[in-house]
């Protein structure tokens, strides 16, 4: 398979079941608090990602926002292993946390780089910087915390 | 047919029924002008997401050939705007009409956010504070006398098209393409089009009334808690374990083999 017909199967590859009223990108945007238009376009980016992946000589690193999209794939573990992974790619594709401490930082920041230079040379277009934000954004600003909204208010921070 | 075409049919739409308007019938509306103006395209394409899996056919939406050229109103951009930042993806035709009720909320929140502010309707509608405290949507002199013309264009528009559509087809296709999608407006006349995307849109609910909680966990007869072939392996829900979290990391990093 080369790599047109490799992204175009995986650009085709349904994540959202349709006979579910509730579908994956349905699931993503409630638990982000994010639109479906922007759930929507950060599907594609993980597709693309994926794609990345595939044809990397290196492992290959998501933002925050793609790799949400992949966290909850992974949960979806017959679409993810079955479907994705062995019917339309046909390959595994392994997800790797980091295991911390400063060689770990250093490691993910470059591999964050190299995964936009990749995504620029490939595609020949920046990566889009409201899912993809630049490094600094892309490690520094994240701190997240699951938050039950039904006993809880979310107050935005005035500045940041 | 001056006035019909001076407006889009969500603008005529609303000039017709006033209060008596549904978000849904102005989406329908909306979207069906945008095919017909080749902005965006609708198409079907057969998915099998598994050898197991029964081939299904689902329908897309991507851009038209008139999409990079297209002056948009600000009331069709919960249909484009998905597409302006990568022109090159595919959305899945229930994700883009939920979107689009997702982005426009209700009648009323459309109508005072976005269609009212439209340099083509806005001196047809009551716009003062009265009306914005009151969220009503009806029309002012000028505006009712729009309606009467729009309504004698669509009655004489209605009487033209049964008549020529079975002897001149040229003449009737001529017509349909002055009148974009207000053609759709005209009672009794549905084509394939409209549909094709007419449950889509009735029968569509966001997730904010759809979703739920909760997750089920179903292995294969064979699992022996080995992933070892493409084929082999078992299932589980969030009930299982085996889990690899990644909370609180700094960065994830993928790689195939």
């Amino acid at each position: 398979m080369d790599k047109s017909q490799l992204w175009q199967k995986i650009k085709r590859f349904e994540i959202s079941d349709p006979s579910s009223a509730f579908s994956f990108t349905d699931r993503l945007a409630r638990e982000n608090g994010w639109t479906l238009e922007y759930s929507l376009r950060v599907v594609l980016e993980y597709k693309k990602f994926m794609f990345l992946i595939c044809i990397a000589e290196h492992p290959c690193t998501p933002s925050d926002e793609v790799d949400q999209a992949w966290h909850l794939h992974l949960l979806y573990t017959e679409s993810y292993w079955d479907d994705f992974c062995a019917n339309t790619i046909e390959r595994k594709i392994h997800h790797g946390p980091t295991k911390g401490g400063s060689s770990e930082k250093v490691k993910y920041h470059d591999l964050y780089e190299k995964t936009k230079q990749l995504y620029l040379d490939t595609f020949e277009k920046q990566p889009p910087s409201d899912i993809w934000p630049d490094t600094r954004r892309r490690f520094g600003w994240v701190r997240f915390q699951r938050v039950n909204l039904h006993t809880h208010w979310v107050l935005k921070k005035l500045k940041i | 047919m001056k006035y019909l075409s001076n407006h889009t049919p969500a603008e005529n739409f609303l000039v017709l029924n006033e209060n008596e308007s549904k978000l849904k019938d102005i989406l329908k509306l909306t979207f069906a002008d945008l095919l017909l103006k080749k902005v965006l395209k609708l198409y079907e394409i057969e998915v099998q997401s598994h050898p197991r899996s029964p081939v299904r056919l689902l329908k897309y939406v991507s851009i038209g050939e008139n999409f990079a050229n297209y002056q948009s109103c600000t009331h069709e951009e919960v249909f484009l705007s998905a597409f302006r930042p990568d022109m090159e993806i595919e959305i899945y035709f229930n994700h883009l009409v939920k979107s689009s009720i997702q982005a426009s909320k209700s009648l009323r929140s459309f109508y005072f956010s976005t269609l009212i502010k439209s340099a083509s309707i806005i001196e047809y509608f009551h716009n003062d504070w009265f009306t914005r405290l009151t969220r009503d949507i009806s029309l002012n002199k000028r505006g009712k006398s729009l309606k009467r013309i729009i309504q004698s264009e669509i009655e004489e528009l209605e009487k033209e098209l049964s008549q020529i559509t079975h002897d001149d087809k040229a003449k009737a296709f001529d017509l349909i393409s002055q009148l974009q999608g207000n053609i759709y407006l005209i009672p009794g006349f549905e084509p394939e089009v409209l549909s094709n995307i007419n449950e889509e849109f009735e029968e569509t609910e966001t997730w904010q009334t759809t979703g739920g909680f909760g997750c089920s966990s179903f292995g294969d007869a064979s699992f022996d808690g080995a992933f070892d072939g493409a084929d082999s392996g078992g299932s589980s829900g969030c009930n299982g374990g085996g889990c690899s979290g990644c909370g609180g990391c700094g960065g994830c990093g993928g790689c195939g083999s």
